[in-house]
C-alpha cells in the first residue's frame, strides 16, 4: 500500500491520480470535521473543495517528519472552517445530545486500527463530559472562540469558562493518556507461545 | 495575569493548548513555557486531546459531485512550467530597459482589466454552481418528500396555526416524517424557521432548520427524527435566528399534536 507521504509528494509533483486517492482516503473526515464545525451541508462542501485545492496548490509545505499527515491535513480544515465562520460571523446552534449525524456510531468495533479507536473512543469521551465542560470545550476548539467570547455568549464568569474547560480537558487528557497506556501495553506485549 | 516566571495555571494551559486565550495573554505565557520543561510536558498533553479531537470528529461522505468537480479544477488548472533557462551573467546584470512608458502603462491597464474581468467571471461561475446545488438539494428534497407520500399506510396530520398551514406525513413505521407547508410568513435575512421535536416531559428539541423558497410551497421539509415519532408529543415550528437557536426563543407559529 502506499504511503501518505508518498501520495503527497506525488501530489505536489501534479499526479492527479494521487491526489485523488488522498481525496478518497480523507475526504470524509475532511467534510465530517467541517460539518461539525458549521453545520451547514453547504458550507461544508465549500470548506471540503477549498482544503483539498489547498493540498493541490501547497502540498509541498507537508513534511512528513514533522507529523503524520491526517492531523496535518485536518489543521488546515480546522483552519479554513474557523475563517469561514469568522468571514460570516455565525454564532452555531450549540452541540445536541443526540446527533442525527454520529456515524462514529455505524462503525464496526472489530478489526479497528489502533488509532482509530482511539479517536472514536475520545469522540465519546467528549460527548459524555458534563454539558458545561462539552460546551466550553466545543466552542472553543470547533467554533474558535476565545474564552472571553464563550463566557460572553454562555453568560459565565470568565473564570468558570477556564475552570470548566480545565476540568474537561483533564478528563479527556487522562482517558487519553489511559488510551495510549492500553496502546503501549498491547504492543508490548510478549508474543503469543506457539503450542 | 502570569507572568515569565511564575507557572500559568492549568487552567491557562489548558485554555491555551485550545486556541482559546486573548491575544494580550499570549505572550507571557509562551515566553514561559520556552524555559518550563514542566509546562511543556502538560502542554503536550493538552496538545495531544487537541490534536485527537480534530480526528475525533465523525467522518461523513461528502457530496458525491465534490470529487468530480476538483478533478475537473486540478485539470484546468494545472500549468505548464516553462523549461528553466539559466540566464548568463552578462544578462543578469543588465539593466531592465526604462523606454516605451506609455506601452508600458497600457499593457498594465490591461492586465488589470483582464483581472477584474476574470474575477467577475469567477464570481458569476460561484453563484451559478450555489444555484444549481441549491436546486439539486430542492430536487431531493421533493423526491424524498415523494417517496414518504407513496409508502402504503403513510399517515397524514393536517397543521394549522396562526401563520401558515399544511400537513405532516409519517412513514407507517413512524421512522421518518416530512412538513408540507404553505402560506408561511415571510423571513427577514436574519430568521429561519425551526422545527421542533417537543416531548410530553421536557425541553423542546430541534429538528432542522428551513428557510423555504421564495414563490414555492409545499416543498417538503424532512423532519430529523432523533427517536420514533411516537416518542413524542407534538411538533412545532418557529421563527429562529438564521442559525438556529438550541431552544425556541418564540412562539410555535405552527404546532400538531401527535
Amino acid at each position: 500500500m502506499v504511503s501518505d507521504e508518498e501520495l503527497v509528494n506525488r501530489t505536489a509533483k501534479r499526479d492527479e491520480e494521487a491526489f485523488l486517492t488522498l481525496y478518497d482516503q480523507y475526504s470524509a473526515r475532511v467534510y465530517g470535521l467541517a460539518l461539525r464545525m458549521v453545520r451547514d451541508i453547504q458550507m461544508a462542501e465549500e470548506i471540503t473543495q477549498d482544503v483539498f485545492l489547498k493540498l493541490w496548490t501547497r502540498s509541498r509545505s507537508y513534511l512528513a517528519i514533522r507529523g503524520a499527515f491526517a492531523p496535518w491535513l485536518l489543521t488546515i480544515t480546522r483552519n479554513t472552517a474557523l475563517d469561514r465562520l469568522r468571514l460570516e460571523n455565525r454564532r452555531l446552534p450549540l452541540a445536541d445530545e443526540h446527533d442525527p449525524e454520529e456515524t462514529w456510531e455505524f462503525i464496526a468495533n472489530e478489526e479497528m486500527p489502533q488509532d482509530e479507536a482511539r479517536w472514536r473512543s475520545l469522540y465519546f469521551a467528549v460527548r459524555d463530559l458534563p454539558k458545561e465542560q462539552r460546551l466550553a470545550i466545543e466552542l472553543a476548539y470547533y467554533q474558535g472562540m476565545s474564552h472571553s467570547e464563550i463566557a460572553a455568549h454562555l453568560g459565565w464568569p470568565v473564570g468558570t469558562v477556564k475552570t470548566r474547560i480545565r476540568m474537561g480537558m483533564d478528563q479527556l487528557r487522562q482517558q487519553w493518556l489511559d488510551g495510549q497506556t492500553e496502546e503501549a501495553k498491547s504492543k508490548n506485549a510478549p508474543p503469543d507461545v506457539l503450542q | 495575569m502570569t507572568t515569565a516566571s511564575e507557572h500559568p495555571s492549568r487552567e491557562d494551559l489548558s485554555v491555551y493548548a485550545l486556541e482559546a486565550l486573548e491575544p494580550g495573554e499570549l505572550q507571557a505565557i509562551e515566553r514561559h513555557i520556552s524555559g518550563c520543561l514542566d509546562c511543556q510536558r502538560i502542554l503536550a498533553e493538552y496538545r495531544a486531546v487537541a490534536d485527537g479531537m480534530l480526528l475525533a470528529a465523525p467522518p461523513q461522505a461528502p457530496p458525491p459531485q465534490l470529487r468530480a468537480r476538483l478533478a475537473d479544477q486540478i485539470s484546468g488548472r494545472r500549468t505548464v512550467h516553462p523549461p528553466r533557462v539559466e540566464r548568463s551573467g552578462a544578462e543578469k546584470a543588465r539593466p531592465v530597459p526604462r523606454g516605451f512608458p506609455l506601452l508600458q502603462t497600457a499593457l498594465g491597464l490591461a492586465v488589470i482589466l483582464l483581472m477584474l474581468v476574470s474575477l467577475a467571471m469567477g464570481f458569476q461561475i460561484r453563484t451559478l454552481q450555489r444555484q444549481q446545488q441549491a436546486l439539486l438539494r430542492l430536487i431531493q428534497q421533493h423526491q424524498a418528500g415523494l417517496a414518504l407520500i407513496s409508502q402504503p399506510g403513510a399517515r397524514t396530520l393536517p397543521i394549522t396555526g396562526a401563520q401558515g398551514r399544511g400537513n405532516l406525513v409519517v412513514a407507517p413505521d413512524g421512522s421518518t416524517a416530512a412538513l408540507f407547508l404553505q402560506d408561511l410568513p415571510e423571513l427577514s435575512e436574519d430568521q429561519a424557521f425551526q422545527v421542533w421535536l417537543i416531548p410530553s416531559e421536557g425541553a423542546p428539541q430541534s429538528a432542522g432548520l428551513f428557510r423555504g423558497q421564495d414563490g414555492q410551497s409545499n416543498i417538503p421539509v424532512l423532519v430529523e427524527l432523533q427517536e420514533p415519532l411516537s416518542s413524542y408529543a407534538a411538533i412545532g415550528v418557529s421563527i429562529e435566528p438564521r442559525e438556529g437557536s438550541p431552544a425556541p426563543t418564540t412562539e410555535p407559529i405552527l404546532v400538531v399534536n401527535l
